[in-house]
């Protein structure tokens, strides 16, 4: 499959960042096109035909949210772009944040018109300072030609955008935790409903969008929403961002159509590195459960993957081939979770702990055939019971492995029969 | 101690242009614990109490909001942090034998400085750099994929830098 030129058409651009080469690429052109020529209704109509659904993960309808944005009327209400992407194997939003700033900005000024917003927040993972700098930049620039600012483009519209960087926490990726750290909190999550288009940024209205899905509105905008839902999986369309990572030749960001089967990203991807055999894939980060290679023609979109007891996440693909030991790799993303829990809920705090310290004993050489039910027996009740989807999702590294290379697992376990050398029986 | 102490006129002119972009004064506290770290190295009491009683914020919701994050520190370090990224995608392209390299390289732990303040080496999970397995973060900038040999010229090229 070939590889599109839609979010990333301007990326390979000289001075790329620069407001005159997005304007001559057609940038802005779809801003001018709301605000002149569309009520915000019409907008949000366009979002919500084209099916575009939420690009950081959780995978929601955009249109259906600036539709209940909308419809809540407090002011001062908010646009925040969620640009923490810390989903490991994650880094496809830098493609953008790098490379085509003023996308974005155009993507969060048409949210604006659409619901009605006063002021936008780019929240950037700390770990981004370059990417950071460039969106500041960016910002003027826009706020100078007046597709920022006071009344755009001569229309009632007053809108800007702050930038605002987090300090490296996974958990300021989920939306509410996002909100708590920009309110100058500790980045944990807040229970659901109220949500955040009701009672979000100091309790008023907000609308949290990700990099990737404002700035497919841009595109939305200009060529129509019908359009949009006539590109890959027509279940759950459009034009996607992956980033591959791991065990190919090519690791990187490629732009391919939703629904792409994994295979076909692999091979765009330059294929496996030094000709080895695919064994497994991580197709949404850490927190989606693996694929194995019986797997591997499955389409990359929400419905494929949720079919297979997976998710497409972020889209971070990492690729494991026949040499990785899964229960190195499950210990590993654990390991992360353990590390990223943000404690305020019980189960996600300390299963997570107990997760990884068992895992440990397994790696060691000390674990025993009771240990894999017990993991199983903490996961199932970290999951379902935490306030976020980030603990809900931590353990599906664990579960996956053990249901799909339980064998691996046994190999440790059955190693040598240290548990009885070490308590002195003969073995 | 008193203000003056603390900050200069010039630094206290970027700690009020940081706070005034915000209505919400919480939402100033994290711009402003950048902007000292990025100052003075790390985040003092001293500093983190004049940032809270600037903003009328409790001083221990500073010192929660600092100790919370990865990317602050509350004590001093090196000149220049090196990040160790241990997630999967750098594991699996070798991030534990970086590790291994620079522990040695440096005769330090990981936690740990170097005896001429130089270096300062953390580990850190993903920092986007999955592509450039193994990565690490030098302060702000991403580097990868390293080797023990390209790490030697990285490292030399930060032993010149403020």
């Amino acid at each position: 499959m070939s590889e599109l030129k839609i979010l990333t058409k301007r990326a390979g651009l000289p001075d790329s960042v620069k407001i005159d080469t997005y304007l001559a690429n057609d940038g802005y052109k779809a801003l001018t096109k709301a605000l002149k020529e569309m009520t915000p209704a019409q907008v949000r109509d366009e979002v919500l035909k084209s099916k575009l659904r939420g690009r950081g993960g959780a995978g929601f309808a955009t249109g259906m949210k600036w539709d209940f944005a909308s419809k809540n009327t407090t002011k001062p209400k908010f646009i925040v772009c969620n640009a923490d992407e810390g989903e490991p194997g994650t880094f496809k939003d830098r493609v953008i944040l790098k490379f085509d700033p003023h996308a974005l900005l155009e993507g969060m000024a048409i949210a604006a018109f659409a619901v009605d917003a006063d002021h936008g927040y780019i929240y950037i993972r700390g770990e981004y300072p370059e990417e950071a700098q460039i969106l500041m930049d960016a910002v003027k620039e826009a706020e100078e030609r007046g597709y920022l600012g006071k009344n755009i483009l001569g229309s009632d519209l007053s809108f800007t955008i702050t930038v605002h960087r987090g300090a490296g926490a996974y958990v300021c990726g989920e939306e509410t935790a996002l909100i708590e750290s920009l309110e100058g909190s500790r980045g944990q999550s807040r229970i659901r409903p109220p949500f955040p288009v009701n009672s979000g940024y100091r309790k008023l209205p907000t609308v949290v969008n990700n990099v990737e899905s404002l700035s497919c509105v841009p595109h939305i905008v200009l060529n129509g929403g019908a359009w949009f839902a006539g590109i890959g999986n027509p279940e759950c369309p459009g034009p996607k961002l992956f980033s591959i990572s791991g065990a190919v030749e090519k690791p990187g960001v490629y732009e391919l159509p939703m629904g792409v089967p994994l295979r076909e990203l692999i091979e765009t991807a330059g294929g496996m590195k030094d000709g080895k055999a695919f064994k497994a894939a991580f197709p949404g980060g850490a927190s989606s459960a693996c694929m194995d290679a019986s797997e591997i023609d499955t389409g990359l979109d929400f419905n494929s993957l949720a079919a297979i007891g997976t998710m497409l996440g972020s889209g971070a693909v990492m690729i494991l081939d026949e040499t990785a030991d899964m229960v190195k790799a499950a210990y590993v993303l654990t390991r992360f979770f353990d590390h990223e829990s943000c404690g305020k809920c019980t189960p996600c705090r300390e299963g997570l702990t107990w997760v990884k310290q068992v895992m440990a004993g397994i790696l060691e050489g000390k674990g025993t055939e009771e240990d894999l039910d017990l993991l199983l027996d903490i996961c199932e009740q970290i999951q379902g019971a935490s306030f976020c989807g980030l603990g809900d999702a931590s353990v599906n590294c664990v579960t996956s492995t053990i249901r799909k290379f339980r064998g691996e697992y046994l190999n440790y376990i059955n190693k040598e029969p240290r548990v009885r050398a070490a308590s002195g029986e003969k073995s | 101690m008193s203000v003056q102490e603390l900050f200069s006129d010039a630094e206290l002119k970027s700690i009020q242009e940081i706070a005034s972009r915000y209505e919400e004064p919480g939402s100033a506290l994290m711009p402003l614990l950048h902007y000292v770290q990025q100052i003075r190295g790390y985040l003092g009491e001293d500093e983190m109490a004049f940032i809270a009683d600037f903003l009328g914020i409790t001083r221990v919701r500073a010192y929660e909001v600092a100790t919370y994050y990865t990317l602050y520190y509350t004590k001093p370090r090196g000149r220049h942090t090196i990040q160790v990224c241990r997630n999967l995608s750098c594991t699996l392209a070798g991030a534990e034998g970086i590790v291994d390299f620079l522990k040695k390289e440096l005769e330090i732990e990981v936690g740990g400085t170097t005896a001429d303040g130089m270096f300062s080496l953390v580990e850190v999970e993903c920092i986007g750099s999955c592509d450039k397995a193994p990565a690490i973060m030098i302060d702000g900038d991403h580097h990868g994929p390293v080797t023990p040999e390209s790490l030697r010229e990285i490292l030399n090229t930060y032993r010149g830098k403020p």
